[in-house]
């Protein structure tokens, strides 16, 4: 069970972390952690991993 | 989205001093922007040198216009035009942009670039972070528009460090 006062910690949080129009900030700071090559490497791993969940589930009738 | 090489064909253009601009998402991902793309877009310089360069890198990747059954490869009068070779390789889609913002040739974009380096003395041009939110507010389409706060967010974040 999470308490009131964790709730209201979360949510400040989340107001520094994400601004006025949506974007989070933390994210950006995290690639900016990374080198050019490292951020490529973050792009084909991603890319790599949906397009693997289209190939397991390309055969299956959505309801 | 189909998975891409995208290090190893950036490598090999820079290998093979291809004179090429990268642009797109893929700019801004390389200068930290969180956004995703499935291709490799770049303004290539369009003299025949350059040309018969990035030919030779297209050729080996097996380049082939990707909306096209008949899997046909470009050859040069298709790249030394202003349009845009969209294309499918064993590394991935890479589109070759003659030109891009209404009209703007790699001549008049490479001052508006970056070098980065990608480690081994490869080093590629990318349109910085500035240029690339004016080229996508002047396109104006939804997924050009979408793109900007995450854009706009992370050239803060460089210019203003926490």
């Amino acid at each position: 069970m999470v308490s009131s006062m964790t709730m209201e910690l979360r949510s400040g949080q989340n107001d520094v972390a994400i601004d006025r129009r949506g974007v989070d900030r933390t994210q950006i700071r995290r690639m900016l952690r990374l080198s050019p090559l490292e951020r490529l490497r973050w792009l084909e791993e991603f890319v790599e991993s949906v397009a693997k969940i289209r190939r397991l589930n390309e055969k299956r009738t959505i309801r | 989205m189909r998975s891409g090489r995208f290090a190893e064909l950036l490598e090999l253009l820079a290998e093979h001093d291809v004179e090429a601009i990268v642009v797109g998402m893929l700019a801004g991902v390389l200068q930290g922007a969180p956004v995703t793309t499935g291709d490799v877009d770049i303004v290539h310089r369009r003299t025949p040198e350059n040309v018969g360069r990035l030919l030779t890198v297209l050729a080996k990747i097996g380049a082939v216009y990707r909306h096209d059954p008949r899997g046909l490869a470009p050859g040069e009068s298709h790249l030394m035009g202003a349009g845009h070779q969209l294309l499918e390789s064993s590394l991935g889609d890479i589109d070759c942009l003659g030109a891009i913002d209404d009209g703007k040739t790699y001549d008049d974009l490479i001052d508006s670039t970056v070098r980065m380096s990608l480690g081994d003395d490869h080093v590629i041009a990318v349109l910085d972070l500035r240029t690339l939110i004016e080229v996508k507010r002047r396109a104006g389409r939804p997924k050009d528009l979408a793109a900007i706060p995450v854009l706009e967010a992370t050239l803060d974040e460089l210019e203003h460090p926490e």
